[in-house]
């Protein structure tokens, strides 16, 4: 049946994309040699008559000799789904309203994450390094970096940032200075003292990006708009015209090298289709994402076009509310979980542009701390799945639904109103679950209302995401620990939407939050994901994962020489044109 | 000025005035009646969903305080002129964000308007003048057809046909990504280039109800006594037509000019989706699906002012051009 479905629609979109390309489209079938030159003078002429005397600088290839004989200079285009709303405020300690490609390609943190390798990775830090009790972490700082401006680099930067965090609350999303007690620059080295151990502070410290104490001090943080925002990434901020583009500059003094392209453009579009058509048409050399996942097969069909697919910080569910007196029993559960065709679901929903997410909850990117087994645990089973619901005791009715002592197998289901994709999944989930016997009353909700819904515990199953942060103890503790619900009808202080209670996911925790060896903690998160495994705590869905298309050897190439992100600064700096 | 009376002007800027109160309160309630809290979202999508996090939110955007004084608060600022501060873009005034997309919206939204009531005004009088030629049976059979087919598909069919595939106009954008234009009549070539689908697809849809509406009108202005009357004395059929029939039956027409140009400070959002273009409707749109506020407050406010406005100014100009509209 699951092949059938693929063949399917491997021939609809097929037949799409023949239509399409006998529809007299731009030459999509050019040699690889010739398609550099051509697509970018037919983008060009697409584009304006004015811009055809002005050659782009592709010319002056040869300017500059660098060490390694790949073709440099150009301009990279970067096509993004970005509103000009997003573009008012430039701060990049804001933590909502702001576009966040940017702002990493200007701004840093003292360590990245690198969600393909799942581990941290030196940035405005040198090296760091815990005292034993893991209370004091301190940072060396990355000597080579530079601000935009010429001025260097230093501790004091840093200090000056986390104080602005100190001081701004809503700037300190995971709310660090509730376990930091000081921040103290010292030469080249800055050293965080917290109140307890805490052991996931580096990676929490990759989502701050470090500010410019010399330039911010002189304003007000809480409300600074940061018009020409000043960083130590690879590119500098040029020029933003509304509603067009972003234009950026290589920075020639970047620490990890310069970037071997001179600038990068980034090109604004305001929905996801007009952003997909740009990438089709050959306007754009990749997104910062954006796709409709409907064209990933008409888009690969394409020459040189690539995707690039890794886990990212969020997973998307059906939450299931365990203080429903039903979905209270493992058992029901269990086969609901079982009866969902899981990478259907991702084929014909997400067209196998997204990861799945795990029953035993953690992404991939959390690396050495997935447990492989209780992962894989899971799989599509309908008889299966009905076995389970008849030894726990269900009949299946005349209805077709299965029920116990005279309660019906039957739920309400919501999710989001005006997302296509999340409803056209919604319908097959709700289809597998009725096969099963399991009947469901469909309900429809805006995402904060959805949000209000899962906070209240007023809901059976409700089809959301959920975020967390680079730290795999906040991602099982947020979600998992009692501590983190409430009972139906009060706000929960987490995001233990599923009202999940187990005495043994508690005490697990509660030795994580202390223990500071990595091989104990690497144990204590595989009997989580155990536990979870077992527990059937959601429907899994699929994780919110990065899914970037580019074309690697149409205008650009060297995306994916470092093993990351092709979109991280660590393989930005590296693309560089073809020939 | 005969015909217009201080009363008259102060009846209508009272009665104006009571509308813009009522839709501005209105304004307020409905954000507030969608379900859901924007500070507990932004809590869950960017704070593991911190109850602390969600509270400090409040307390920066004032939610804390109750309904009332959170309604007395948006009176003061805006009759002081403040739409107050976006809740996703802040510290963003929302006076920036709207006064940053509204060139682009009034632009595209104006231009199409303007054109398409100027061409349904022609086409409609050849049309009536020429009732039952090969001419009015053309103009009447493709406006039907047009009526009925739906903007979105109109304006994806521009894109993808002239677009995308014969590449004769650009599929975006209201100007060329990254170009130099700092000429300033590159620039405005460079912009009208853009905006010519976009009001190509605003013209193409508008103009078949106006135009049809323009031809009725003519035709049952003909068919009034006074008008067979003119012809029984044997007046020539172009001063008929200009003299009297026009400004009667222009009137409806101006009504909706009116109303459409008091609309338009709305944005047309499917355009600004489909064409990539800048503007006030998906600001609006964006403001509603993550429960901003103030965002939403602020647009609607803008476009009850202007259709309150721009209905005054009818209101104004109506005696006018039509004496038989009773000031007393």
């Amino acid at each position: 049946m699951k092949k059938r479905g693929i063949s399917k629609w491997l021939a609809l979109a097929l037949a799409v994309a023949l239509l399409l390309a006998g529809c007299g489209g731009p030459p999509a079938s050019t040699s690889s040699t010739a398609a550099p030159q051509e697509s970018k003078a037919s983008e060009a002429s697409s584009q304006t008559e004015e811009s055809k005397p002005t050659e782009e600088p592709e010319e002056s290839v040869a300017d500059e000799p660098k060490a390694d004989s790949t073709a440099t200079g150009g301009t990279l285009r970067i096509g993004a789904y970005v509103l000009d709303t997003e573009l008012a405020n430039k701060n990049p300690l804001a933590t909502s309203g702001t576009f966040t490609f940017m702002l990493d390609r200007i701004y840093e943190p003292l360590l990245t994450y690198n969600e393909k390798k799942g581990e941290l990775e030196p940035a405005l830090a040198a090296e760091y390094e815990w005292d034993d009790a893991m209370t004091e972490l301190t940072f060396t700082i990355n000597s080579d970096a530079k601000w935009h401006d010429g001025t260097a680099f230093s501790a004091e930067d840093v200090a000056y940032t986390m104080s602005v965090l100190k001081d701004n609350p809503t700037y300190d999303q995971y709310a660090l200075w509730d376990k930091l007690s000081d921040v103290t620059a010292d030469g080249d080295k800055v050293v965080f003292t917290c109140k307890e151990s805490f052991v996931s502070l580096a990676q929490y410290l990759s989502k701050v990006r470090i500010v410019p104490k010399h330039l911010w001090e002189k304003e007000d943080p809480a409300t600074f708009t940061n018009d020409t925002p000043i960083g130590t990434g690879p590119f500098v901020f040029e020029k933003y015209t509304v509603g067009t583009s972003i234009e950026m500059n290589a920075n020639p003094d970047y620490w990890c090298g310069a970037p071997k392209v001179d600038k990068m453009l980034i090109v604004m579009y305001n929905s996801s289709p007009n952003c997909t058509l740009g990438l089709l048409n050959g306007e754009i050399d990749a997104t910062t994402g954006t796709i409709a996942m409907s064209s990933i097969p008409e888009f690969l069909s394409k020459e040189n076009a690539k995707m690039d697919i890794y886990a990212g910080l969020g997973n998307y569910s059906v939450i299931m509310n365990h203080e429903n007196e039903l979905l209270a029993d493992p058992a029901v559960r269990k086969a609901m979980a079982m009866a969902i065709n899981q990478p259907e679901l991702i084929s014909r929903g997400e067209y196998n542009g997204v990861l799945p997410t795990s029953i035993s909850w953690l992404p991939d990117l959390f690396g050495d701390y997935v447990n492989e087994e209780a992962k894989n645990s899971l799989e599509f089973d309908l008889e299966g799945a009905q076995a389970v619901l008849e030894e726990a005791g269900y009949t299946k009715g005349d209805d077709g639904i299965y029920q116990k002592d005279g309660k019906r197998l039957s739920f309400t289901y919501h999710n989001a109103s005006g997302a296509p994709a999340q409803q056209m999944e919604a319908g097959l989930i709700q289809q597998w679950l009725l096969n099963l016997g399991v009947e469901i009353i469909p309900k429809l909700a805006t995402w904060p209302e959805l949000t209000t819904l899962l906070q209240t515990g007023k809901y059976d199953l409700l089809q959301n995401g959920i975020n967390f942060p680079p730290d795999p103890y906040a991602a099982l503790n947020s979600c998992f620990n009692s501590s983190m619900t409430a009972p139906t009808g009060e706000p929960t202080p987490g995001l233990n939407y599923f009202r999940y209670r187990s005495d043994e996911m508690d005490a697990l925790l509660a030795q994580a939050s202390s223990e500071t060896d990595e091989e104990v903690l690497k144990d204590l998160y595989g009997q989580m994901q155990d536990l979870l495994a077992k527990d059937f705590v959601f429907l899994p869905m699929y994780n919110s994962s990065g899914h970037i298309p580019y074309y690697d050897g149409t205008a650009m190439t060297g995306w994916t020489d470092y093993e990351a992100p092709v979109i991280s600064n660590r393989n930005l700096i590296n693309v560089h044109p073809v020939g | 000025m005969k015909g217009i009376t201080l009363k008259y002007v102060c009846k209508r800027l009272l009665s104006a005035l009571f509308t813009l109160w009522v839709a501005l309160t209105f304004n307020f309630l409905l954000p507030r009646m969608m379900g859901g809290d924007p500070a507990e979202y932004l809590a869950s999508q960017n704070a593991m969903g911190s109850a602390e996090y969600a509270q400090q939110i409040r307390e920066q955007f004032g939610l804390d305080k109750g309904i009332l004084e959170q309604y007395a608060r948006y009176l003061g600022g805006l009759l002081q002129g403040d739409l107050g501060v976006s809740y996703t873009n802040f510290p963003i005034p929302v006076k920036d964000i709207i006064l940053q997309a509204m060139p682009w919206t009034l632009l595209i939204v104006l231009i199409s308007t303007l054109l398409s009531f100027l061409i349904a005004w022609l086409v409609g009088t050849v049309a009536a003048l020429k009732k039952g030629s090969l001419f009015d049976n053309t103009v009447v059979g493709v406006s039907f057809y047009i009526q009925s087919v739906p903007y979105f598909l109109v304006a994806m069919l521009l894109v993808m046909g002239l677009g995308y595939h014969l590449n004769w106009f650009p599929m975006g954008h209201a100007m060329t990504p990254g170009a130099d234009l700092a000429n300033m009549g590159a620039l405005v070539k460079n912009i009208a280039y853009h905006a010519f689908l976009p009001v190509l697809s605003l013209v193409i849809v508008s103009l078949a109800g106006r135009m049809i509406m323009m031809r009725s009108n003519i035709l049952q202005v003909f068919s009034e006594d006074y008008i067979v009357l003119a012809q029984a004395k044997g007046l020539r059929r172009s001063k008929i037509l200009t003299k009297y029939a026009l400004r009667n039956a222009m009137l409806p027409s101006f009504t909706g000019l009116m109303l459409s140009l008091g609309q338009a400070v709305g944005g047309a959002i499917a355009t600004e989706m489909i064409f990539s273009y800048p503007g006030i409707g998906l600001t609006i749109m964006n403001a509603v699906l993550s429960h901003d506020y103030p965002l939403v407050q602020g647009c609607f406010a803008i476009i009850a002012l202007s259709v309150v406005l721009l209905n005054f100014l009818a209101d104004l100009i109506y005696p006018l051009i039509d004496p038989r509209v009773s000031l007393e």
